[in-house]
């Protein structure tokens, strides 16, 4: 009875470290080599004050929980600048030199570790496995309740995003950094949690209970459960944990050589799962109670919706959020407000200058064209101005405001969003769920409210969900609103994208290539959409190379060649003037 | 904690630095083989540890079991660990690589993890009977004593045999067709192959020797001390930390890098006690990457925002009024 109630306590401590590693990893695909060395900073903190310093439980607990948080806090904050493998050496460097430090330290008992008893929650003693599991218990439903409510909730669909196309996530308005790194710290606090029961289980806190190894181990039963999946980490915590007592008790192997095997075993699961079922166990956006439905198939051919005729498309959906619209424009001129002035723009890589003290405006509904040869720096143009890249000089400006050196997502915010010559829908999330993460001022996006408003964030979903569907209706897609976008054909992704930049609510769009790569059954879509959304009042800017899709949609052009701007106006004039078709072209 | 082990003394100094010199060159021999593995490939091939540790037990086996001698056991067990490495590229990485394209480092690293997690184990659970290591005999070692320095043939064996292996496989991307290759796959994958280059031939050349390497330098370790399961953790992780400060460097500055990390562990017990050396080493690779978090952040944040320009302030300062 001890040993079952043992394996369950290790069950359920195990699951703390794994669910919390699948939020960050699974959900934000932020990769952490440390998940031992958050949980040694809990434990440590429980067995050295209660042992050393006479504390009771609850007050060594939330120190060490707090202490973690901190750590994971600086931790992260130099963590997730970096690219993928960076990140992933910075934290397997955090687990090392942490864990050897602790190895180090004869205060804290060196390579054997420090040992406690006296563990008990006002004078309810925590000894035995079963006086452990009641405590072990709370301790991860709380944990598995919040890395839930996170991760199916629409912070969690920020993080999907995140995880499936940072810089997308990025432009629809999104600060990913600020995301990130309030996960990363959650989590780290949540492994520090684990810590502090794994010390409470086993009475110690030593190096080998924390090391790289139980970070693996932690990494494998994600990954075997399935990412994205909190089920799925039940799952596979219960398996790996389990496998012990399968080879002692059932194949009959010494308790040395069951260990052995069962590394052996979930090393061999690790590749077999990467290998042919990637997903995991229980794959993403699968639970219990959806298990009996169907997910809908992409539609073969075209795609449903992609052949109705363009006069029954729905209407443009309304501005959601009034008291953004309308803006003041940068000034009155010929044909209309400036919303968007360029002024000197120039951004030189290494002696090459992509973009040179270029200048142009953008005025309210008019459809802009960016058109000029290859390298003649237009989605650098995008780039430059949506905040992507910094410029060497120049000042942009947004309804009057100067943009110069702000962030993508603060840009955005401000009313401009840019779509991708490569599309960049997150893949692995619904068409729905691609256009919802687009809807701006979400209550569901900040954390607090999750918990502290879940009325109003249900409420909010529920208007998003609603909203999103509209722009679906507007794109003639709604029937595919629950397929996952990677699945959908290159026409239909780049209508999804673009529908998923107009839930901005951005008055200007940018949009990189709209007709690239498509047929004209996708074109003429497009383009309806697109003239659609001009007549509404947006203002439309497009870089493009097909000019049939220009000549359809431009009012007006500006044409670059290596970097400058060297000619605008209308349509058939400069494709008239035979020098600029020389330039674009190469031959008249 | 600060308190030195040992006197800074001449002697001391002339003893570390060749006990850093040789251990150096058992780095540089993983971390160039590492490194060459995952410049050229792209593959986190962190299951090299036990490519590294397994080449110790087999030719410690086959030194025990069939009598061969040293240079004999030394080879076999190379080519079993080269073999083994092939097979990871061949039947996993590759396939891996083919179906998830860029999107497949991370999973790669997750399934080198696995085969690392599970190639350990089971060279534990072989060699279990033996208590789960193996010496190496067929060296007849014996003292070495030079200026301040005592060492053993064996070591010095090892510094020589070391640099010939690294110096060969140098020669052999810098100035010959199959390096050019190699060269050539790392910049371009996709024009190589235009080109006429096979990459999966040159990835599968790139694991052989980078596995080649690292097993020279793991039977050597274990004929001085001993082959064990876990014996490629700690090499392995100065390889990761060499090749990231290295940054895919040519070879021989590769292992420039890694003989200072040799150097760094033995002469930290001027300062530190014996058990703080590997946490200076990984200290060291934190700092590193901080400095470069640091550096990149002032590189590409502007701080310049709106609410700083001229025109700004005097808006705000017209709002104020």
């Amino acid at each position: 009875m001890q040993l079952t109630v043992s394996y369950l306590d290790q069950i359920l401590v195990l699951l703390i470290f794994t669910v919390a590693l699948n939020l960050v990893m699974g959900y934000a695909g932020v990769f952490n080599a440390a998940a031992g060395a958050f949980g040694a900073i809990g434990g440590y903190s429980l067995v050295w004050l209660t042992a050393n310093h006479g504390w009771a439980f609850i007050p060594a607990m939330l120190v060490g929980v707090a202490g973690t948080a901190v750590f994971g806090l600086l931790v992260g904050y130099a963590a997730l600048r970096l690219q993928a493998l960076w990140l992933l050496l910075l934290t397997l460097a955090v687990q090392l030199v942490l864990i050897g430090t602790l190895s180090g330290l004869t205060s804290l008992g060196g390579s054997t570790g420090l040992q406690t008893s006296n563990l008990n929650i006002l004078g309810y003693q925590l000894v035995e496995p079963t006086q452990v599991l009641p405590v072990v218990a709370v301790g991860a439903v709380v944990v598995f309740g919040l890395c839930y409510r996170i991760g199916e909730s629409p912070y969690g669909r920020v993080l999907r995003g995140i995880r499936d196309d940072e810089t997308a996530t990025r432009s629809l308005g999104k600060n990913t950094f600020s995301y990130k790194l309030i996960v990363f710290t959650l989590t780290a606090a949540m492994a520090g949690f684990g810590g502090v029961l794994l010390s409470t289980d086993t009475t110690t806190a030593s190096p080998g209970l924390y090391g790289f190894d139980v970070s693996i181990q932690v990494i494998a039963m994600v990954i075997i459960g399935g990412t994205a999946n909190m089920f799925g980490s039940v799952i596979g915590v219960t398996l790996v944990v389990l496998s012990t007592p399968f080879f002692e008790n059932v194949i009959h192997l010494s308790t040395n050589v069951a260990s052995l095997a069962q590394g052996l075993a979930y090393g061999l699961a690790l590749v077999i799962v990467v290998f042919f079922r990637p997903q995991g166990i229980i794959p993403e956006g699968s639970a219990p109670w959806r298990w009996r439905r169907r997910t809908p198939a992409p539609p073969s051919g075209a795609g449903a919706g992609a052949d109705a005729p363009v006069h029954s498309r729905a209407p443009v959906p309304a501005p959601l959020v009034t008291d953004r619209a309308p803006r003041p424009g940068a000034g009155q001129g010929d044909g209309g407000d400036r919303v968007l002035e360029v002024r000197g723009l120039t951004k030189s890589f290494g002696g090459n200058k992509a973009v040179n003290d270029l200048s142009f405006d953008l005025r309210r509904g008019q459809i802009t064209a960016l058109i000029g040869p290859n390298g003649a720096g237009k989605t650098t143009v995008f780039n430059l101005i949506t905040g992507a890249i910094p410029a060497d000089t120049g000042r942009v400006r947004l309804f009057g405001r100067d943009i110069t050196g702000l962030r993508p997502d603060v840009i955005t915010g401000l009313g401009m969003a840019r779509s991708f010559q490569d599309v960049r829908v997150f893949p692995s999330l619904t068409v729905l769920d691609n256009i919802m993460v687009g809807i701006q001022d979400q209550p569901g996006d900040a954390m607090r409210n999750l918990f502290a408003h879940p009325g109003l964030v249900a409420r909010a979903e529920r208007a998003a969900r609603e909203r999103a569907r509209e722009w679906l209706r507007f794109i003639d897609m709604e029937p595919l609103a629950g397929v996952r976008a990677g699945s959908l054909g290159f026409g239909q992704q780049k209508l999804v994208a673009l529908a998923r930049i107009l839930a901005t609510d951005s008055e200007v769009l940018l949009l990189d290539e709209p007709g690239s790569g498509i047929d004209h059954a996708w074109i003429d879509q497009m383009i309806a959409v697109v003239k659609q959304v001009s007549e509404a009042g947006r203002t439309v800017c497009i870089v493009e190379h097909n000019l049939e899709v220009v000549g359809r949609l431009a009012d007006h052009v500006c044409f670059m060649e290596l970097g400058r701007l060297t000619a605008e106006g209308g349509f058939t004039d400069l494709t008239s003037d035979p020098r600029l078709t020389e330039a674009y072209f190469g031959t008249v | 904690m600060a308190t030195a082990a040992l006197p800074f003394t001449v002697a001391n100094l002339e003893q570390q630095l060749a006990t850093g010199l040789v251990s150096g060159t058992g780095y540089a021999l993983v971390a160039v083989g590492f490194g060459l593995i995952i410049t050229v490939t792209g593959r986190f091939h962190i299951a090299y540890g036990v490519t590294y540790a397994l080449s110790a037990f087999i030719a410690g086996q086959t030194g025990l079991s069939w009598g061969l001698p040293f240079p004999a056991a030394l080879v076999f067990g190379v080519v079993v660990a080269v073999a083994v490495a092939a097979l990871m590229e061949s039947l996993v990485y590759w396939p891996l690589n083919r179906r998830l394209g860029a999107a497949a480092l991370m999973t790669i690293f997750i399934a080198s993890l696995g085969l690392s997690t599970a190639g350990e184990n089971a060279i534990a659970l072989l060699w279990n009977g033996a208590g789960g290591s193996v010496n190496i005999s067929g060296f007849a070692v014996a003292a070495v004593h030079f200026l301040d320095v005592y060492t053993t043939n064996l070591a010095l064996t090892s510094f020589f045999t070391g640099w010939a292996a690294l110096l060969a496989v140098a020669a052999v991307i810098r100035w010959t067709k199959l390096g050019r290759m190699i060269r050539a796959v790392r910049v371009n994958q996709r024009l190589s192959l235009a080109m006429g280059i096979n990459p999966r031939a040159v990835y599968l050349v790139v694991f052989v020797l980078g596995t080649a390497l690292g097993a020279i330098g793991a039977v050597f370790t274990a004929a001085q001390s001993t082959a064990t399961p876990d014996m490629g953790s700690t090499p392995i992780l100065y390889a990761i930390t060499v090749s990231f400060i290295a940054g895919g460097a040519a070879p021989l500055v590769v292992a420039a890098v890694a003989v200072g990390v040799g150097l760094l562990e033995s002469l930290s017990i001027f300062v530190f006690q014996p058990q703080w050396s590997q946490v200076v080493v990984f200290a060291c690779l934190l700092i590193y990457v901080l400095v470069k978090v640091v550096r990149e952040n002032m590189g590409t944040v502007r701080t310049v925002r709106p609410a700083k320009t001229a025109e700004a302030v005097e808006t705000a300062s017209q709002l104020c009024s």
